[in-house]
């Protein structure tokens, strides 16, 4: 991925989601354990440091819908920027912008999956969906002579959702 | 009729099964056919051709210490086969022929493949969940199958205490274990209730009885010692960095007497090492009958707004009330955004208790452990071992805390986490096929 990609693509990044509202002191993650509450409080997304990004790698389900749409800028530009580095965040991001499978949903039929993602994805503006889908194009290139073959079928469902949503 | 283990298919009326096992530790088969002949007469012996078995007793499962015995040797005419066993399973087998072959699992430690010394692909295989195979490919190498097992020629898989058949879905005999005084249901040989039981077609409760096979969740759950269902093996303890062989039945075979080198065993400061799974709760994780109110049950009678405030008064019953809640919840019996709020579990754990855990899944998950496809094969090894050690926590808490029915926000990190395992899993494959980088680097130092 030549750096001028990288670029264009985060600043579409920066651009959409500049306006977008913080979540509040109290709305950042459904689990007071995890201690992402206290680290993200306060903080815009831009002011997140790398080694924060990486200690709550994880924790991007824990996130409320609110603090999803808010964050992933950060999540995204550390997956863009710093892919040797995040481990698992770039599977985590993934994930967190891919519907849930069939499979998942059978396997958890308990659990309202679909609805949890679409409760998480339901707020974004047209600019903040056509940055994202440009951050998932992007992906593949970003270091394709890494990434998995687990990654790139995550990815091809992703970007499968996100340009249905956005025609 | 199979040819394998035919002591365990005519039991013996007055003995108990410890002492077959006792008697077949190092099994000279004519011998035992004699006993087995005169105590059963009905049966016949197979095609004439004699098969001896060498057992290693002392192998131990998650729920069953001791006895989950497996064979090391199979001995027939000058044939001999020889087996080799890690944490993790059946791991080699050597022909008779001399050749090495090596059986390729999946997460409940079913054979999917059997790769020779140069990594080539021998056979492929495919299961449905209850084990019966389909699209096979290849010639089959290896009596063991689904779950790491062995199946015989009836296609029954030899559980130890019982054969199952995956055809069917249950065991072809009555569960031997009698059942657990604190779960008085077990005590019944005739119902077992705490499987999931879903509703038939016309609603009426399906109650499992002993003959059913892992709770019917044979996705999630093996049963090697055909009495209890455990969690597969490998999710036990530091599996994969210790497997030289407790018993070397073969000096020239390659894992007698070695460990893997330094760069693979299990780190000295790496917390997960001999950790071991808690106590399994009554219920196991993922079935939803555990938390749902079955009918007739006390809080099957209050309405919504009643379990709403004696969930949130956090005192007496309010467990029992924030758990049928959720269940209704998800069961869309009530919204899931509403009156009570969205679908989120309460921790049934004290703060302290589940700051506790939350550290163990902290330490756990903080290591890098993601594969990608520049990741070398000895790493992918040890990833695999570390995304099963940050699972392990994660259900830990999903037990203990959430009673085994975990809100979506742990279903997602646990799905983030095996997707992560997959992904490696993936890699695994690709790198050791033949011709491909990794293909002379499996299992690096140890091959000879």
């Amino acid at each position: 991925m030549t750096e001028q990609v990288r670029a264009t693509v985060a600043q579409k990044i920066e651009t959409a989601f500049s306006d977008t509202v913080y979540p509040g002191d109290g709305n950042i993650c459904h689990d007071p354990y995890q201690g992402v509450q206290e680290d993200f409080r306060g903080k815009h997304w831009k002011d997140l440091s790398l080694n924060l990004i990486i200690r709550h790698r994880d924790k991007i389900p824990s996130l409320t819908p609110e603090a999803f749409h808010f964050y992933l800028p950060a999540f995204m530009n550390a997956v863009l920027f710093h892919y040797d580095e995040v481990d698992t965040l770039p599977i985590n991001v993934m994930t967190g912008l891919t519907p849930p499978t069939h499979e998942s949903q059978d396997r958890w039929p308990m659990n309202n999956l679909m609805h949890g993602f679409l409760r998480n994805v339901e707020g974004f503006s047209v600019q903040e969906r056509i940055a994202i889908l440009a951050f998932l194009e992007s992906y593949s290139q970003l270091v394709p002579e890494q990434i998995a073959v687990g990654e790139l079928k995550l990815l091809d469902r992703a970007i499968a959702y996100w340009k249905s949503e956005y025609k | 009729m199979g040819e394998k283990l035919p002591f365990t298919r005519c039991q013996f009326p007055d003995e108990r099964r410890e002492d077959i096992r006792a008697k077949a530790l190092i099994l000279s088969y004519p011998k035992v056919a004699a006993v087995w002949e005169k105590n059963c007469k009905n049966y016949s012996l197979i095609s004439g051709s004699i098969t001896s078995y060498l057992l290693d007793i002392q192998r131990t499962g998650v729920s069953t210490p001791g006895g989950l015995h497996v064979v090391l040797s199979e001995t027939q005419g000058a044939a001999v086969t020889r087996h080799v066993h890690s944490l993790r399973g059946i791991h080699a087998h050597k022909d008779a022929g001399g050749n090495w072959e090596w059986p390729l699992q999946d997460g409940l430690g079913s054979v999917r493949e059997v790769v020779d010394n140069s990594v080539a692909v021998l056979e492929s295989r495919n299961y449905d969940p209850f084990g019966a195979g389909f699209g096979n490919k290849g010639t089959s190498q290896t009596a063991y199958g689904f779950t790491g097992e062995q199946t015989d020629g009836t296609g029954q898989v030899y559980l130890r205490a019982r054969y199952y058949n995956p055809s069917i879905g249950i065991f072809t005999g009555l569960d031997p274990f009698g059942g657990i005084a604190s779960r008085p249901m077990s005590l019944n040989g005739y119902s077992w209730v705490e499987g999931n039981s879903p509703n038939d077609a016309v609603g009426e409760l399906i109650f499992h009885n002993r003959y059913s096979y892992a709770n019917n969740n044979p996705v999630n759950i093996v049963d090697p010692s055909g009495m209890i269902g455990e969690r597969p093996q490998h999710f036990a303890s530091c599996v994969g960095f210790n497997i030289s062989l407790p018993i070397c039945p073969d000096p020239d075979l390659p894992f007698c007497g070695l460990t893997l080198p330094p760069d693979l065993s299990c780190p000295p400061n790496n917390p997960f090492c001999n950790f071991t799974l808690p106590e399994q709760p009554d219920c196991p994780f993922d079935t939803p009958f555990c938390t749902g109110s079955i009918p007739g049950s006390p809080l099957d009678r209050l309405t919504n707004e009643q379990l709403s405030a004696m969930c949130k008064a956090g005192k007496g019953n309010f467990n029992a009330a924030c758990r049928e809640l959720l269940w209704r919840c998800n069961q869309k019996i009530v919204p899931a955004v509403g009156d009570i709020g969205p679908c989120i579990a309460r921790s049934t754990c004290d703060s302290t208790r589940h700051n506790e855990l939350q550290r163990k899944v902290d330490l756990a998950c903080s290591i890098p452990r993601a594969c990608n496809s520049l990741t070398p094969c000895p790493i992918i090894f040890i990833n695999l071992t570390l995304i099963q050690n940050c699972l392990i926590r994660r259900y830990a808490i999903v037990d203990e805390c959430f009673q085994g029915v975990a809100d979506d926000t742990h279903v997602n990190t646990i799905i983030n986490e095996e997707i992560a395992y997959e992904t490696c899993i993936t890699e695994m494959t690709r790198t050791t096929g033949s011709g491909r980088p990794c293909a002379q680097q499996h299992l690096p130092g140890i091959l000879v």
